[in-house]
């Protein structure tokens, strides 16, 4: 499905949220959260990167930098080679043609009072893209596209089930034709039968508009089944990098084993031993020194909480930063 | 897999919850009686408020020819209540549009925006402003700006604004995490787009029950200003300073004070019942 061609290049992105002991201005500033701490990986045209991490690791926060929807503190996000973060408020309304987001909430991501056909239509109308009656035909066909109905144009949210609202975000963001999709956590929230049903729709659309999509989730057979490459992050850091099958296979980051570990499974003959990740993930205002997983890695050896270890190659296309690991 | 919900608006499910609640239809009604009375006045009455002084029933009880009685000047009270319903009805509408348009916008903006201007600017402004009860506000201003009817309105108005601004503020810095908003920016939208069409229609269920809690208020507030004589002036037909001239016959001829009296009263209780009718319909939380 790939080509090869990277479509979307993140380098060194940052992002640091402040923590102020007395609510802002006035107040000194104390530390930050290291929501996304120098991670770097690049999406190639045509393929599904899926980012995968438990809650508070910034995989959300990295999705809406990528988007600008959060400023970065630091580093370049590389849209066909032209840095996004450097764009004038003009050009990244322009770019936004390019690059959508579905979110995680459909109850929240549809303006309760807005119709569908108001709703899917925003995109062109503000972009100034055809009149009336070809928007409207738009819409229709699109409705069509992702399952629902023309005849739903005019319906509100309110009148729709989760799985219904989540094929009206997902047409909202293909409305312009984008090339690169952001899916933040975009079936977390559906029954698993509804997320199939989801995830089977945006692999048609994948095929048919060549999209390329990011899709970010903290459910691991959600990652696996749509992803061809994974991104595992933790504490804003990424740890491991491979391509599905080999991360799945051969996993080598101790923090993707517990990962994996901690996730049910119905056949218990493949358990591998286990790996536990106890404790609670540490706080992002204040990790680790060293690497950010040894306080729960139960490898850990001195050098590890001493140095920040490097995301290396170790294999083909297999990239991981942890010091054990040897190439 | 294509189901059809039961088509209905939001439109006809917020009528119908208000319709369920007897007291909000009654307070419909009060409002829409005022109105009705303000719009029909000269057909509701033979007199004219002002210059039908009839000199031979000074003060007359109620019954026969001028059913609420007369006031000192011999003026039928009935008909300077209906004529002063239109005062009252103005007194309910134009402090509050000038609240309205004057403090939505800056509290959208300064909700949105956030900031310097925000936080030390704007709150801080409306917190002395808010620092005075708004009757005492209204007072100064009126006293400052001089007497009449417009300039009790604009003192009243602007004793409205830090309640429309705080609320407007309020209710956007909620609405704009929710993620239809994000997405309205990652789609493309301007700021002042999504100021106008995504976020003030979501803050406008809230605005609307201030609305008209705040022109209960207005009117009790026109009433006091005009009592005092700071509104109204004497000759026109405004319910404070009805009571204002009543006062003076307390005691032996009470019924010149008690129409206006239970006018402002019922008027009051209409806007408030309807405000109230208006929040338990638009609230959610509130089932049906």
């Amino acid at each position: 499905m790939t080509n090869g061609e990277p479509l979307l290049e993140i380098q060194h992105l940052k992002k640091y949220f402040p923590i102020y002991d007395n609510g802002g201005l006035l107040g000194r500033k104390k530390g930050d959260v290291k929501a996304v701490d120098d991670v770097s990986f690049a999406v190639n045209k045509g393929e599904t990167v899926g980012i995968v991490g438990e809650s508070g690791c910034g995989k959300s926060t990295l999705g809406k930098t990528i988007l600008r929807l959060i400023e970065p503190t630091d580093g370049k996000v590389l849209f066909h080679g032209k840095d996004i973060v450097q764009l004038s408020p003009e050009e990244m309304r322009q770019l936004r043609k390019s690059v959508q987001m579905v979110f995680q909430d459909p109850y929240a991501s549809l303006n309760p009072r807005m119709t569908i056909g108001r709703t899917l239509e925003e995109p062109l109308l503000i972009h100034q893209i055809g009149n009336a009656q070809s928007r409207r035909q738009a819409v229709e066909n699109l409705l069509e596209e992702v399952g629902l109905d023309n005849r739903h144009y005019s319906s509100y949210p309110h009148e729709f089930s989760g799985g219904q609202r989540q094929r009206i975000a997902i047409a909202r963001a293909l409305i312009n034709k984008p090339e690169l999709i952001i899916a933040d956590e975009a079936v977390s929230a559906l029954d698993v039968s509804v997320q199939a049903q989801i995830l089977n729709l945006m692999q048609d659309l994948q095929k048919r508009y060549q999209l390329t999509y990011l899709f970010i989730s903290h459910d691991l057979s959600v990652i696996r089944y749509i992803s061809d490459r994974i991104v595992v992050m933790y504490l804003g850091k990424v740890m491991e990098v491979a391509e599905t099958e080999e991360l799945f296979t051969h996993t080598l980051h101790p923090y993707t084993q517990g990962l994996l570990a901690a996730s049910p499974r119905l056949d218990r003959r493949r358990e591998k031993k286990k790996i536990f990740l106890g404790m609670d993930i540490p706080s992002a205002s204040n990790p680790p020194s060293g690497c950010v997983f040894h306080t729960r890695c139960p490898y850990a050896k001195p050098i590890c909480s001493e140095k920040i270890p490097e995301l290396r190659e170790v294999g083909k296309n297999h990239f991981a930063a942890c010091h054990l690991i040897q190439p | 897999m294509v189901e059809f919900p039961e088509r209905r608006s939001m439109l006809s499910i917020f009528i119908r919850r208000y319709c369920s609640n007897r007291q909000a239809i009654l307070g419909a009604v009060i409002v829409g009686l005022l109105l009705l009375a303000a719009l029909c006045a000269p057909l509701l009455t033979q007199y004219d408020p002002v210059y039908d002084q009839d000199y031979s029933a000074v003060l007359a009880s109620p019954g026969g020819t001028h059913i609420f009685g007369t006031d000192d000047l011999g003026r039928d009270t009935f008909t300077r209540l209906v004529y002063g319903s239109r005062l009252t009805a103005a007194a309910a509408i134009l402090p509050v549009a000038f609240a309205f348009c004057v403090g939505v916008p800056i509290g959208l903006y300064s909700g949105y925006k956030g900031g310097f201007i925000d936080q030390w600017i704007i709150t801080r402004i409306v917190d002395a402003l808010q620092a005075f009860p708004s009757m005492v506000l209204a007072l100064a201003l009126a006293a400052m700006l001089g007497g009449g009817f417009m300039n009790a309105m604009l003192a009243i108005g602007i004793g409205f604004l830090p309640a429309f601004i705080r609320i407007t503020r309020a209710q956007v810095i909620q609405i704009k995490n929710l993620e239809y908003v994000q997405a309205a920016r990652s789609i493309g939208c301007s700021d002042l787009r999504i100021a106008v069409v995504h976020i003030l229609p979501n803050v406008m269920p809230t605005l609307l029950v201030q609305i008209t809690l705040a022109m209960a208020s207005a009117i009790i507030s026109e009433a006091g200003l005009s009592y005092i004589g700071l509104g109204a002036s004497p000759e026109q037909p405004s319910w404070g300073s009805m009571l204002r001239t009543a006062q003076s016959y307390l005691g032996t001829q009470p019924w010149v004070a008690f129409f206006p009296g239970l006018s402002i009263s019922i008027v009051v209780l209409g806007f408030n019942l309807m405000g109230d009718g208006l929040r338990r319909a638009l609230d959610p939380k509130i089932k049906d």
